[in-house]
């Protein structure tokens, strides 16, 4: 990957690469550097990346940079000090998917990751299991799980049958 | 016949329920309402007093994730939510996905249940990340002889610079030894005289050292009319003149002895250098003069050397710096 591929994959990716990190941690100085870090990595070894796998290849990094970092700063401590930031409300978002997204902050970190990842980006899911390094089955499974806990949460507050 | 237990109230009545302490009519009607109500879990959890929350759909998804395959024959009123969950995945064959629709077709009031698990699905909201500029790269390909001809480049500059830096600094140093030996040097002499004819209506003095400023030159700049009148030169008021120096505080900065300075009034006339009218010169070779004025007959003037009345031959004489020379204009 040369230089020009690798702001191409800038113009290309910055976004869904920052909606990705600041879903999770939902801070967005934290989410700014967990991207300059991840470009910064992708960079140094642009060498050994081909440019046709380098969205996969970000947001693989951008992943474990995320796990690090929650793992630095406690994924407990920071939720309760989160600011809603880097995220545009969009006013014509229907009230089902504002309380989906409510409903996404409330799973587990791993089903977190793979919907997003699924849903957002529409990764497969043995391509998301490269991203997590897990297996397709648990992504599979960390995907039927969160389907069915958002579902849950719409019944409970009677958007769905 | 009204109910006495309903959703509200079952709570309290299941354990006394369980305790056996309701009537037999309340025990018939709590036997009732837990059959009537098949989705409320009646098991206890370790405290004895909350009730769990019904489950089972959830557990039967994740037994069939856990699979390796599901048969499309497995499908049912509890096994729908995974199915549900699996044609909104893509993962479901052709034939298994009619099958479905198939299934959904003949149990319609199952149909707002799947249609729920479609609506799970999370629409990306938008979010632009504004700093794209910092993350980008030069593509800009420079060769590498470019970069070691900037580098060499770079460093001649330096070193030129520094060079050019040491060579002021030098050069600075010997300007200021300069002028601290021009300074002594006026100061040895102790002397403020004309020394220099600027143009025709003034004569510069050498540069004395203020004693009220320590820091700036004074210059007196004395009329000619003026100075070649000798009664009027011992009298006069040198008018002084503040030169502000360049380097003033250069002078200053080095190992240059203060020494108190000389008021213009007390600097004794050098009478060696003087500009002053004939009338008032003494002649330093009054005997060689008057011989020769007495030999030629003919005054001669010690400055010139001259005759004021040119008769008889001529003649030259040198002595030291002086030259005396005379031409006869008597034919």
């Amino acid at each position: 990957m040369n230089a020009q591929e690798y702001n191409q994959a800038v113009d290309t990716y910055a976004d869904n690469l920052f909606r990705f990190v600041v879903k999770h941690t939902r801070n967005k100085m934290l989410a700014d550097d967990i991207l300059q870090e991840t470009y910064a990595k992708v960079w140094e070894r642009k060498e050994t990346i081909d440019a046709e796998k380098v969205k996969s290849y970000l947001f693989t990094t951008a992943y474990h940079c995320l796990v690090d970092s929650m793992k630095k700063e406690g994924r407990s401590g920071t939720l309760d000090q989160i600011e809603r930031v880097g995220e545009t409300t969009n006013p014509h978002l229907f009230d089902i998917q504002r309380v989906l997204h409510e409903a996404l902050e409330k799973l587990p970190a791993i089903q977190k990751t793979v919907v997003l990842l699924r849903d957002y980006e529409g990764y497969h899911y043995d391509e998301i299991a490269e991203i997590t390094e897990l297996t397709a089955a648990q992504v599979k499974v960390y995907i039927f799980r969160a389907r069915q806990a958002l579902k849950s949460y719409l019944k409970e507050l009677e958007l769905v049958a | 016949m009204s109910k006495t237990i309903d959703h509200s109230n079952y709570e309290a009545y299941f354990i006394d329920y369980l305790e056996g302490v309701l009537s037999a009519e309340l025990q018939a009607e709590m036997e009732l309402f837990m059959d009537e109500n098949p989705e409320i879990n009646f098991d206890l959890d370790v405290d004895g007093l909350i009730l769990q929350a019904p489950e089972e759909t959830l557990d039967t998804v994740v037994k069939l994730t856990l699979k390796k395959e599901v048969a499309i024959t497995e499908l049912n009123t509890s096994t729908l939510p995974y199915f549900a969950i699996a044609a909104m995945e893509d993962q479901l064959s052709y034939a298994d996905s009619r099958e479905l629709e198939n299934w959904l077709s003949k149990h319609e009031e199952q149909r707002p249940i799947f249609n729920s698990y479609r609506q799970t699905r999370l629409e990306a909201s938008q979010i632009i990340y504004a700093n794209k500029a910092g993350l980008k790269r030069n593509t800009r390909i420079i060769p590498l002889w470019v970069k070691g001809s900037a580098i060499a480049a770079s460093l001649a500059l330096l070193i030129t610079l520094g060079w050019n830096d040491q060579t002021t600094t030098q050069k600075n140093q010997l300007v200021a030894n300069n002028k601290v030996i021009v300074k002594k040097k006026q100061h040895d002499s102790k002397v403020v005289t004309p020394t220099q004819e600027v143009d025709n209506t003034s004569i510069v003095a050498p540069e004395v050292k203020s004693t009220l400023q320590d820091n700036s030159i004074i210059t007196s700049v004395i009329p000619v009319e003026l100075a070649r009148d000798t009664k009027k030169i011992e009298s006069i008021e040198l008018p002084v003149r503040e030169l502000e120096l360049e380097h003033a505080t250069t002078l200053l900065a080095g190992n240059y002895e203060y020494t108190p300075s000389i008021l213009p009034e007390e600097v004794p006339i050098n009478e060696d250098l003087s500009w002053i009218p004939l009338e008032a010169m003494r002649n330093p070779i009054a005997p060689l003069t008057n011989k020769l004025t007495e030999t030629l007959k003919t005054k001669v003037d010690f400055r010139t050397a001259k005759g004021t009345k040119n008769c008889g031959n001529g003649f030259l004489v040198k002595i030291g710096k002086f030259e005396l020379s005379h031409r006869s204009a008597c034919r």
